[in-house]
C-alpha cells in the first residue's frame, strides 16, 4: 500500500463524510438510550414488591385514589434515624412510627408500638409494654428485638442526627430485652422527658437491619407505618401505598397511594397546584396565596412548633447585656406589623415566651410585650443610651419564610427608637459555624428554634441559662428553675416549674419573642380532611380525595 | 503519534490530580460539615465525635492522602446527606445531565447554524440587524424568567406540558428549550462572525470571479471553512453543561448534577461535591479532546501541520 505520508498526503483516519455518519449514528443511539429509564426506579423490599401503576382517581374510599403531593425538596432520605431532613417528615409520618407520639397540639405523649411505659424505683430504668400482633412491611413482626436492634443501631453507630442527639441527651446506656414484648431501657442519669424521645426514634425491623445494615436499609426502608414504599425515583418521585396489614393505630388510611414530588423552586410548585399536578403543595409562599385562591384552590396554613426569636448576646461587653436595653428591644418591635404587613397574615404571635402553643410547658399566663416605642425609647436612656446605639445583625439565607423581608422591616422598627443595625447576610452553614460552633455570635441574629418532634419546653430552655453560650446573664434562677424542672417526674409539677422559668424569662427578655413560623399549604379543593399539623410534615390519616 | 498520545495522557492525569487537589482543598475552606450536620444540636463534644467519625480529625495531607488512595480504588467516599456512595448519587444523576445536555444544544445547532449563516450573508442588512437583536436577547435572557414563563404557558395555562420532573420524553421539553435559547444566541453570533471572515478570503473572491454561484461558494467552500470556532464553543459549551445547569435545573426540578452539586456545597457534602468535580473535569478533558480529534475531520490541513 502507498504510504500516504511519504506521497505527501495527509494520514486521515476518516474522512470527513464518514466521520459525519459516524457521529450521528452514535448520537442517535446514545440519544435512544439516553431517553431509557436510567437507575431503575428502586422497588420496596416487601413480600409483594414491585412498581404500582398509578391509579386514576376515583370517588371518596376508594382502592384506586391517588394524592399527588408537591414539597420543596425530593425526599430521597428514608432512613429516619440516619438522616433526618424536613423534606422527607411527611413520607416518615407515613412509613415508620416510634414507641410513643407527642400529641401535635396538646403535647400529651401517648401509646404508639409502646403500649404503655413506667420507670422503676431506681428513676433510670424505664420498662415498657409493647404492642402485639404489629408487622412491619416485609412481613416481620415488631417485637422487643426490634426495639434493641433500633437503639443499639444510634449507640454504637452514633449517626450524626437528630435521633442520635436525643438519645445521647437522654443518656440511654443500653437497651434489655425482658420477653417478647417488654423491654427496658436504662439511662445513665434519671431523665424526666425520656418518653418524649420515644417519638424522635423510628423502630426499624430487627431482621431486614440485620441483614442489609445501616446503608441497605436507607436503600431499602421498611417501617411499620400505614403506607409502605411501593416507588422510589430518587431525585423525582416516592411513592407509597396503603399498608393493608396495618395494625390500626390513629386514624385509617383511606387514599390508596401518595406520590411525593420535589419542586426546589417555589414558582414551579406553585404552577404545579395550579396545573394540577400537585393536589397539595407544601411551602406556599405568602405572596402567592391570594392568587392561588383566584384559581379555585384552596390555601391551608397552621403555626409551626417553630418560635422565630431575636437572639440577643449577652456574652460579649455589649449592650445587650443590660436588661432594660434587651426589653427596649422587646417593646420597640411591633411584631402585629411583621404578622399582618410583612407575613401578610401567616405567622401567629409568641405570648411573652420562646414556647409555642402546642409545646408542653406553654405558659398560658404570659402576654406579649406590646409595641410601646415611647417606652422603647425611655428603656434606652435609662439604661445611657438616650443618643441611640449601633449593632450588628446575622441573617442566614434561604431558611426561614420571608426572613430578609421580616428583618428589614425588623431593622426599620429599630431604626424609630434609636438602634441603627448592620445587617449581615450570611449563608446557613456560615451562620450555624458562628452562633453554634465558634460561639461568636453577633449582637443580633435572627433564628427559629424547633421543637418538632419532641414538643417540650426543655428542647430549648437550657439554651437560656447561665451555662449556655446564648445567655451567660442569666440569673441563678433560671438556672434553678430548669435543673428542678429537669429533676421533677410529676408532669404538673413539672409544669409549674416551666411556667415559673418563663415569667422570669419574659422580663429578661433575653430574646425578642416574635412569632411562630406558618407551614402554609395550597390545596386542590379534591382533597377532603386535610388538617395541617403544626411538625413540618402532612398526616394523612382520614383524607380523602374526590373527582 | 504514539508519543503524543502518551504525553496528552500523562497531561490530562496531573491536571486531573491538581483539580483534585484544588476542590479537596477549597471544600475545607466553606465550613464545619459536622456543624451543619448537627446544626442546633451541637455540642463542642459531639462535634469533636463527629469529626473523627467523618475523618475530619487528621490533617488535611493525610485526608488527602487517603483520598487519593480510596479514589484509585474507585471509592469516592460515602456522602454526609445520604449516607449513601457519593458515586451512587452521582451516577444516579449524571445520565439525567447528559440527557438534558444532549437534548438541549440538539435543539440549539440548527436553529443557531441557520440564523448565524443568514445573519451573515444578510450582514448590513434590516434582516442581520433583527438577527442580531434576537441572538443578543437569547443570551441575555435569564434562563430563570425563560424557564418559568415557558412553564406558566405551556403547563399551567395550555396544560400541553409537564411543569417539572422527568417522567416522560415531554417533560425534557421546557428545560431544553430554555437551555437552547441560551445557546442559539451565542452559537448564531459566533457562526455569524466566523463565516463574515471566510466570506472575505481570497478564495471565495477567486470562486466567485471564477463564476461559482453563491450558494455553491457557501455551503462547499465557506462554511466548511467557518466551522471550526463554531465546533469548538459547542464542544466547550457541553462540556460546561455537564457541570449542571443549576438554575434549569432548579426551576423544573430536574434530576441533575447541578442541582446535586449546589445542595452539596450548602451540605458541606465533601464527598459529594468532590465526585462532581472529578467527574466534570474528566468530562471536560473528554470533550476537548472530542474537538481535537475533530479539527483535522472537518480541516484536513490542521492534520498535515
Amino acid at each position: 500500500m502507498k504510504n500516504q505520508e511519504s506521497s505527501g498526503q495527509p494520514n486521515i483516519l476518516l474522512t470527513r463524510r464518514e466521520f459525519i455518519k459516524l457521529g450521528l449514528t452514535a448520537g442517535g443511539a446514545g440519544l435512544i438510550a439516553a431517553c431509557a429509564p436510567v437507575g431503575a426506579p428502586v422497588a420496596a423490599p416487601t413480600a409483594s414488591s414491585g412498581q404500582v401503576a398509578p391509579s386514576p382517581v376515583a370517588t371518596a374510599g376508594a382502592d384506586t385514589s391517588v394524592l399527588k403531593v408537591g414539597i420543596g425538596e425530593s425526599a430521597d432520605w428514608l432512613s429516619p434515624n440516619m438522616t433526618n431532613r424536613s423534606p422527607s417528615f411527611s413520607v416518615y409520618y407515613a412509613m415508620f412510627e416510634s414507641l410513643a407520639w407527642n400529641d401535635r397540639f396538646t403535647g400529651e405523649v401517648k401509646p404508639m408500638l409502646a403500649k404503655s411505659w413506667k420507670v422503676l424505683d431506681d428513676k433510670v430504668t424505664w420498662e415498657l409494654d409493647l404492642q402485639e400482633g404489629v408487622k412491619f412491611h416485609n412481613g416481620e413482626d415488631f417485637d422487643a428485638e426490634s426495639v434493641k436492634v433500633t437503639f443499639d443501631y444510634l449507640l454504637n453507630d452514633k449517626p450524626p442526627d437528630t435521633p442520635y442527639q436525643r438519645v445521647q441527651t437522654a443518656t440511654l446506656d443500653r437497651v434489655e430485652i425482658v420477653d417478647k414484648y417488654k423491654v427496658r431501657l436504662i439511662t445513665q442519669k434519671p431523665y424526666v422527658i425520656f418518653p418524649r424521645i420515644f417519638n424522635e426514634v423510628y423502630i426499624y425491623p430487627a431482621k431486614h437491619f440485620a441483614k442489609v445494615g445501616p446503608e441497605g436499609f436507607a436503600a431499602e426502608p421498611v417501617g411499620t407505618g400505614k403506607y409502605r414504599l411501593t416507588q422510589w425515583d430518587k431525585g423525582v418521585k416516592t411513592v407509597l401505598e396503603k399498608f393493608d396489614g396495618h395494625w390500626g393505630w390513629g386514624g385509617k388510611a383511606l387514599i390508596n397511594q401518595l406520590e411525593f414530588r420535589g419542586y426546589p423552586e417555589d414558582a414551579t410548585r406553585v404552577a404545579a397546584l395550579k396545573a394540577r399536578e400537585a393536589d397539595i403543595i407544601q411551602g406556599l409562599p405568602p405572596d402567592d396565596a391570594e392568587g392561588i385562591k383566584a384559581e379555585g384552590l384552596n390555601v391551608q396554613w397552621t403555626p409551626l412548633a417553630q418560635a422565630m426569636v431575636l437572639l440577643m448576646d449577652t456574652k460579649q461587653d455589649s449592650p445587650l447585656k443590660n436588661k432594660l436595653v434587651r426589653q427596649a428591644l422587646s417593646y420597640g418591635i411591633d411584631v402585629d406589623s411583621l404578622i399582618k404587613n410583612v407575613m401578610l397574615g401567616y405567622g401567629e404571635k409568641l405570648n411573652g415566651q420562646v414556647l409555642p402553643k402546642s409545646v408542653f410547658g406553654y405558659n398560658p399566663n404570659l402576654q406579649p410585650y406590646p409595641y410601646d416605642p415611647d417606652k422603647a425609647k425611655q428603656l434606652l436612656k435609662d439604661a445611657g443610651f438616650g443618643d441611640g446605639l449601633s449593632l450588628d445583625f446575622d441573617i442566614s439565607q434561604g431558611r426561614y419564610t420571608k426572613q430578609k423581608e421580616v428583618n428589614e422591616a425588623i431593622a426599620g422598627q429599630l431604626a424609630k427608637i434609636g438602634v441603627k443595625t448592620n445587617i449581615n447576610l450570611l449563608e446557613w452553614g456560615v451562620f450555624v459555624d458562628k452562633l453554634f460552633v465558634k460561639g461568636t455570635p453577633t449582637p443580633l441574629n435572627y433564628i427559629g428554634w424547633n421543637y418538632f418532634s419532641a414538643f417540650d419546653a426543655d428542647f430549648v430552655l437550657p439554651r437560656y441559662v447561665s451555662t449556655s453560650p446564648f445567655f451567660p446573664a442569666a440569673p441563678k434562677q433560671m438556672d434553678d428553675l430548669l435543673a428542678q424542672s429537669e429533676a421533677e417526674f410529676d408532669v404538673k409539677k413539672r409544669e409549674q416549674l416551666i411556667h415559673q422559668f418563663t415569667e422570669v424569662m419574659r422580663d429578661e427578655a433575653p430574646s425578642v419573642f416574635l412569632f411562630q413560623a406558618p407551614d402554609v399549604f395550597g390545596v386542590n379543593p379534591r382533597v377532603q380532611n386535610f388538617k395541617p399539623t403544626p411538625d413540618n410534615g402532612i398526616h394523612f390519616e382520614e383524607m380523602t380525595v374526590t373527582t | 503519534m504514539s508519543t503524543y498520545w502518551a504525553k496528552r495522557f500523562l497531561r490530562s492525569l496531573i491536571i486531573l490530580i491538581l483539580v483534585t487537589g484544588l476542590v479537596f482543598v477549597l471544600v475545607r475552606l466553606l465550613g464545619d460539615p459536622a456543624a451543619l450536620l448537627l446544626g442546633q444540636n451541637a455540642t463542642p463534644e459531639r462535634l469533636v465525635e463527629v469529626r473523627k467519625q467523618l475523618g475530619l480529625d487528621q490533617p488535611m495531607w493525610v485526608q488527602f492522602v487517603q483520598y487519593l488512595m480510596s479514589l484509585m480504588r474507585g471509592d469516592f467516599g460515602k456522602s454526609l446527606a445520604y449516607g449513601t456512595p457519593a458515586i451512587e448519587i452521582l451516577a444516579n444523576r449524571f445520565p439525567n445531565t447528559v440527557l438534558l445536555s444532549v437534548v438541549g444544544l440538539g435543539l440549539a445547532l440548527i436553529p443557531s447554524i441557520v440564523l448565524g449563516v443568514l445573519a451573515a450573508v444578510k450582514r448590513g442588512t434590516a434582516l442581520d440587524s433583527f438577527l442580531l437583536a434576537v441572538a443578543t436577547l437569547g443570551q441575555a435572557m435569564p434562563s430563570f424568567w425563560l424557564g418559568i414563563m415557558l412553564i406558566l404557558i405551556f403547563s399551567v395555562q395550555l396544560r400541553l406540558l409537564p411543569t417539572s420532573g422527568k417522567d416522560s420524553i415531554q417533560s425534557i421539553l421546557l428545560p431544553a428549550l430554555t437551555l437552547s435559547a441560551i445557546f442559539v444566541g451565542r452559537f448564531t453570533l459566533i457562526l455569524r462572525a466566523s463565516v463574515i471572515e471566510v466570506l472575505q478570503q481570497d478564495y471565495v473572491r477567486t470562486a466567485r470571479s471564477k463564476g461559482l454561484n453563491e450558494r455553491a461558494i457557501l455551503f462547499r467552500h465557506a462554511l466548511a471553512n467557518a466551522i471550526l470556532p463554531f465546533v469548538t464553543i459547542v464542544g466547550m459549551s457541553f462540556g460546561q453543561l455537564l457541570g449542571g445547569a443549576v438554575i434549569t435545573e432548579t426551576v423544573f426540578a430536574w434530576p441533575g448534577v447541578g442541582f446535586l452539586a449546589v445542595q452539596a456545597v450548602n451540605n458541606r457534602d465533601f464527598s459529594v461535591v468532590q465526585a462532581c468535580v472529578i467527574v466534570l473535569a474528566v468530562c471536560i478533558m473528554v470533550c476537548n479532546l472530542a474537538v481535537d480529534l475533530l479539527y483535522p475531520v472537518i480541516d484536513p490541513r490542521i492534520a498535515r501541520a
